[in-house]
Order: structure tokens, then sequence, then C-alpha cells
């Protein structure tokens, strides 16, 4: 682009348009990159614990969904670490405050949610136990699901609103409302003997599967769209 | 009736630069000449005439030990940036 005087109205008006297109480009593919990459890193966690969980009834699998945002985050930055920083602006500072607000939510809950269960299940009897215990699964993909959808009508991306509401309610009913441990009594032998199958491998699954529904294949699609 | 154009905005790269910087906190300069696709020199020069006039600030800093040029737009940059979109808007409405 070389020093020019001699603009016209219309011409001015596209230099604009086009930088500030610019900027939302490449927020959208640095957003494609964390969600391909948060996406990729969610299914694979949730696949070893809900293994783990299979192969050894060990409840400290559980604990590496602690260690995800740190494993999402620092993977990222290795992905990211020969591109040209984007500038901030007040696009790429409203997703990332969004994806913050996720984070506090969806951590704040699974570490009550765990807590609390925990707790019950030392304090009460099964049948209580069974009552009140409360799944942060559901929740935690709604919140997911939500956030996504945001991210896409900030970023002006009909991929990320749908995959956002795909993911975060499918996710969300199909945890909460049991279907998968409808599925197994159906399928399995006894219920009784899938319990603990139940308990910790389908849950994996299903945030494997809205992962992604709700962040690999958006990302993969943002990124694809603004190259 | 026509309103003036500020001279220092109606040209092709200040006009980038300054639509660059005016949806960002700041940005780097390597970033902006990717962004403009100029020369480090022309760009050098057009980001000097635009500070010289106050229209945005640059500050000279490093990052991990490398000497990085930071841009970020002034608040009268900002005014003038409006007036001229304003002024851009009478020349396009009588079209």
């Amino acid at each position: 682009m070389e020093e020019k005087n001699n603009l016209t109205a219309e011409r001015s008006l596209e230099i604009i348009t086009e930088q500030i297109a610019r900027n939302r480009k490449d927020v959208s593919r640095s957003v494609g990159i964390s969600l391909y990459v948060a996406g990729l890193c969610t299914m694979a966690t949730a696949i070893v614990i809900g293994l783990g969980f299979y192969f050894t009834p060990n409840g400290l699998f559980y604990l590496l969904y602690i260690a995800l945002p740190f494993i999402i985050w620092g993977i990222s930055r290795y992905v990211k670490r020969n591109e040209t920083p984007a500038p901030s602006s007040f696009i790429g500072t409203m997703v990332k405050k969004t994806w913050i607000t996720f984070a506090i939510f969806a951590i704040a809950f699974f570490v009550f949610a765990n807590l609390f269960d925990i707790l019950m299940l030392h304090t009460e009897s099964l049948e209580v136990y069974s009552r009140m215990v409360i799944r942060p699964f559901p929740i935690i993909l709604l919140l997911m699901g939500m956030c996504v959808t945001i991210t896409g009508y900030i970023l002006k991306s009909r991929w990320l609103v749908w995959c956002g509401i795909i993911g975060g309610l499918g996710g969300f009913f199909w945890e909460s409302f049991g279907v998968t441990s409808t599925l197994f009594s159906r399928f399995a032998a006894s219920l009784d003997n899938y319990c603990g199958v139940t308990q910790g491998l389908v849950p994996g699954i299903i945030i494997a599967l809205f992962a992604f529904v709700g962040l690999t294949l958006p990302g993969m699609m943002l990124k694809r769209q603004k190259q | 009736m026509f309103q003036p154009l500020d001279p220092l905005l109606h040209s092709e790269l200040r006009l980038a630069i300054m639509s660059l910087l005016i949806g960002a906190d700041e940005a780097e300069f390597p970033y902006i000449k990717e962004q403009t696709g100029a020369t480090a020199g022309n760009l050098s020069v057009q980001i000097d005439k635009l500070s010289a006039a106050g229209y945005i600030e640059v500050e000279k800093t490093f990052k991990s030990k490398r000497p990085c040029t930071l841009c970020r737009i002034t608040p009268q940059g900002r005014q003038a940036f409006v007036q001229y979109v304003e002024a851009l808007k009478s020349y396009l409405e009588v079209k």
C-alpha cells in the first residue's frame, strides 16, 4: 500500500471497512485455533478418563479434568508460537472475557459439585446420595454451549452459533435425562453390573462427543473459513 | 454541502493505519506492516507523520529482549477519525 492522496470517498470507505474486517478475521482465526485445540484436548482427556474408569475403578483419573484448562492453555500457546499476535481489540476482549467467565463458572461448579458429592457419599445412605448427587457435566456442557454461541454472535459466525446450540443443549439433555443410562439398561444384560460403567465411561463418551460438536468442529470451520 | 476532509487522514496508508488502530487497543509495528502491506520505510514515515500530529502515540519497548514498537491511537486521533468519517458521509450522501 503506497501513499496516495487522490482518494475517492468510496475508496476511503473501502479501506476503513477492509481494515475493520481484517481485525475481525484475525480474532476469528485465533479463536478458531483455540477452539480446535480445546476441543481435541477435551475429547482426549474425556476418553482417557472414561477408559481409566472402565479398566481401573480409580477415582484419581477424574483429577485430569482439573489439569485440562492448563493443558489447553499450554498447547494453544505452542500452536500459536509462530503467529504474529493479533492486537487486543474490543472484539478480542469480548471473546476473551466470555471464555474467562466460562472458566470461572465451570471450574467453581465442578469443584463444588464434586466436594458436595464426596460429602454426601460419606455421610448419607446410597439411596439419599443417588437422589441428591450433583452431576456437573450437564451444566458444564450447557455453559460451554452458551459460550460458543455468544462467541459465534460476536464473530458473526453462523457455524459457531449453531454448533454452540447443538453442542450445549444436546449435551445437557443427553446427560441430564440419562438417555445413556436408559440405553445401557436396555442393551446391557444387567444395569447393576454396569452401574460403575455408566458413572464413568459414558459421561466421558458424551463429553468427547459434544466437545467435538461444540468445540472441535466449529474451530475447524472457523480456521478454514477465515484463512 | 461538502465538509472538508482532514488531509492527514486522506491518504491510503495513513487511513489504513488509523482504521487498524481504531478497533485495537494497541498494535505492534510488524502487525501493521503485515496488514497494510506497506514497506517498513514508508510505514515508518507515515507513522511519524501521524505521531507528530498527535493522532497516535508510539512506544518503543522490548519484548523478550527484542525491540518492539507499539502504536496506539490517542483521543485526539479518535476524534479526528470520527470527524473524517462524518465528512465522508456527506460526500457519499450527495452521490
